[in-house]
């Protein structure tokens, strides 16, 4: 439990700036604090300030402290002294309804008067733009008069603003906290679910084919959970596809066996039977031999190309390695008048899966003897170039045409599509190949060094295996 | 020799190759009799009358590992598996059952007569083989003609029916060059042609399982183009 508030609350700091958890955040608690404000002003001008007590009995208030202060005035001063305060206006009238000491008078103010007159207590009145509070009966050097205050509904709404701010300021922290939290609960809930999918997906393409969202997620009812639901299916058809695809070719070649077998034994029935055939049947048993072998590299390949997870990875010394294939290959390329050297070399050693790397090598090396001329040398060299092992094989044969380079390593391809008497190899050498060092994180390259191909293997130190 | 005639058993699906099969070791000078299932196949083998049985892995009923499961229960008659090659774990929980050999197939007809007579032998290794010696040695190389095995420091090494058909072509002619047409003709039993590399393979083969001699040295060794010899050891 408390391991996992540890994880969660650095989570949401390490947000970065620019992603949906912030947008959506930001976002919901925009117009979150909009809305608040929106409600709040127009509350402040719709609703009827007579409806809440205190303010009307402020109106009152106000109303009644002017009138008090004018009757204090004119027992001093022979002017009548109409009071002055900004955002209110004070009319007084006289019995007749005749208003002193203003000229102008707004016919807002005259209906609203006409309106409450006859009253002997002050009321409130709205009248467009306007609050009209009176009359307020005063006596002035003992004469009746009616007193009334107007004000202007704007000026009413931002008193009202100021004073909120100024007295229930916890309440708009309050609000703006509770809000805060409610859109990070809410943009949480909203990503958090797109986190697993790209998790998910990004197992997906690094090749590990068992990668699900599943989970709570899954479980959603809402369209997240959909997309995490579709995301399982197709991972799970993208999984059946490329298993089916591996399985068939690994199928086809163990189907082929059989057949292969039963040549084998029908071939050595007619040998016994027609000895005087032997030539055709060294043929038959040759090209049989070719079979077996492509049957051989098709089920090494289809072996390399699955996860490697269920292989054991181990420290391989590359220098030692690359001598004894160089060493096989030397003895083999013998028999040609060809010759394989290693030409430089370094102390280097990396986690791998000492099987595949090593094919991987053995079949470029098998390649370089095939194609270097009688008397010439396959150049092996190995060093260290920044943080990856670097392993070139070079032939002094033909080279490849400059477009050709990159189709080098793609299964069965061939370099002249007429089938040379010295492209006996199976087709797939250059493949596993690529294969087994892609999957060591690896990069393979072929160009040309004039005369012949020099392959490069790169592979990195660090982080060297994708499982 | 009285291996001849030895009673086989062939467990196996394939109806046609069972057919050829019964044919061509008839022709080996052995009496086969062929059962399609693991099933038939258990009641037969344990009904005493064959030498050797030839059990397929991939079987209707009863698959070869329960088939001979079952058989060892009863029987230590001995068995030769015949596996899917490349499938590693096949062949180890073969010989861990009880299997006494394996072979993968495709298999080679001469490697699978050289088998069966290596396990018939084997089976009666109180009998020692009459006549000359009957054991090759080299260096630390042993190779037991009688019954095919080879050695090295005393280890078994694991060779092909070729492959030491190779080894001792070698060893017996140590220190003469045996040419690629020799060499094929003995222990591929065929001509050598242009472009045939698959004398080559087998000698390579060869020479990474022997490896090098206890001080590091070669050998075998190429002569260019022409052919292989074992170094005379010092």
């Amino acid at each position: 439990m408390r391991l996992k508030v540890q994880l969660k609350i650095p989570r949401l700091v390490v947000w970065p700036w620019h992603s949906v958890f912030w947008k959506i955040f930001l976002w919901f608690w925009l117009s979150m604090i909009a809305m608040l404000v929106t409600l709040f002003l127009a509350f402040a001008i719709t609703v009827d300030p007579s409806d809440f007590l205190s303010e009307r009995r402020a109106l009152f208030r106000e109303l009644e402290i002017a009138a008090r202060k004018m009757e204090l005035l004119s027992r001093t001063s022979v002017h009548l002294p109409i009071p002055r305060f900004p955002g209110s206006g004070y009319y007084l009238f006289d019995t007749e309804g005749n208003i002193l000491g203003s000229a102008s008078i707004s016919e807002e103010l005259v209906s609203a008067y006409n309106k409450t007159r006859s009253r002997s207590d002050p009321t409130i009145t709205f009248r467009s733009g306007m609050v009209v509070v009176g009359p307020q009966k005063i006596s002035l050097n003992d004469a009746p008069y009616e007193l009334y205050l107007t004000k202007e509904m704007p000026v009413l709404v931002q008193w009202r603003v100021k004073q909120v701010i100024a007295r229930q300021w916890h309440l708009i922290i309050l609000a703006l906290g509770m809000s805060f939290v409610l859109c990070v609960v809410l943009a949480r809930y909203l990503v958090g679910p797109i986190g697993n999918l790209q998790r998910a997906s990004r197992k997906l393409a690094r090749g590990d084919l068992s990668a699900r969202v599943g989970g709570k997620v899954a479980r959603r009812r809402d369209e997240l959970g959909e997309l995490a639901r579709d995301f399982d299916h197709m991972a799970e058809q993208v999984g059946s596809l490329v298993f089916s695809k591996e399985r068939l070719l690994r199928d086809v070649s163990h189907e082929l066996r059989s057949p292969l077998t039963r040549l084998q034994i029908s071939l050595a029935l007619a040998r016994r039977k027609t000895p005087d055939a032997d030539a055709e049947h060294s043929r038959i048993e040759r090209e049989i031999e070719r079979l077996d072998q492509l049957i051989g590299q098709i089920i090494h390949f289809s072996r390399i190309q699955q996860n490697m997870a269920n292989m054991a990875c181990e420290k391989v010394s590359l220098e030692g390695m690359l001598k004894k294939l160089v060493d096989d290959g030397d003895f083999e390329a013998q028999a040609g008048d060809k010759a394989v050297v290693f030409k430089e070399t370094a102390s280097i050693e990396l986690e791998a899966v000492r099987e595949f790397l090593s094919s991987a090598v053995e079949n470029i090396i098998r390649n370089a003897i095939r194609f270097t001329p009688e008397g010439s040398e396959v150049e092996v060299s190995l060093f260290r170039e920044n943080d990856t092992a670097l392993i070139r094989i070079r032939d002094h044969g033909p080279g490849v045409p400059e477009e050709a380079l990159e189709d080098l390593f793609e299964p069965f391809f061939r370099v002249d599509e007429t089938r040379g008497k010295e492209n006996d190899g199976t087709g797939l050498g250059m493949a596993i190949a690529r294969t087994a060092v892609a999957q060591h994180n690896g990069s393979i390259v072929a160009r040309n060094a004039q005369p012949g191909l020099e392959v490069s293997i790169r592979l990195p130190l660090r982080d060297g295996l994708s499982v | 020799m009285s291996q001849n005639n030895a009673k086989l058993l062939l467990i196996d699906d394939d109806i046609e190759l069972c057919e050829l099969l019964v044919e061509y070791l008839a022709t080996e000078g052995f009496t086969v009799s062929a059962v399609h299932d693991g099933e038939a196949g258990v009641t037969a083998a344990l009904s005493g009358v064959h030498d050797l049985v030839l059990l397929d892995v991939t079987l209707p009923k009863l698959n070869g590992f329960d088939a001979l499961k079952q058989i060892r229960h009863r029987s230590n008659i001995p068995v030769l598996m015949l596996t899917a090659r490349g499938d590693d774990v096949d062949r180890i929980i073969g010989l861990e059952i009880g299997a006494d050999d394996y072979l993968a197939k495709p298999y080679n007809h001469r490697e699978l007569v050289a088998r069966i007579k290596a396990i018939l032998r084997r089976g009666r290794t109180p009998l020692i083989p009459e006549g000359t010696s009957r054991t090759l040695q080299i260096d630390d190389i042993a190779l037991n003609l009688a019954n095919r095995e080879a050695t090295i420091s005393g280890e078994p090494l694991e060779l092909t029916a070729t492959e030491f058909l190779v080894l001792k072509t070698l060893i017996e002619k140590v220190g003469e060059l045996i040419s690629r047409d020799d060499l094929t003709q003995i222990a591929l039993n065929r001509k050598l042609t242009l472009y045939d590399r698959a004398i080559d393979m087998h000698v390579s083969n060869v020479r990474k399982k022997v490896g090098t001699r206890p001080d590091g040295s070669a050998r075998i060794k190429t002569v260019r183009g022409s052919g292989y010899f074992y170094i005379l050891p010092s």
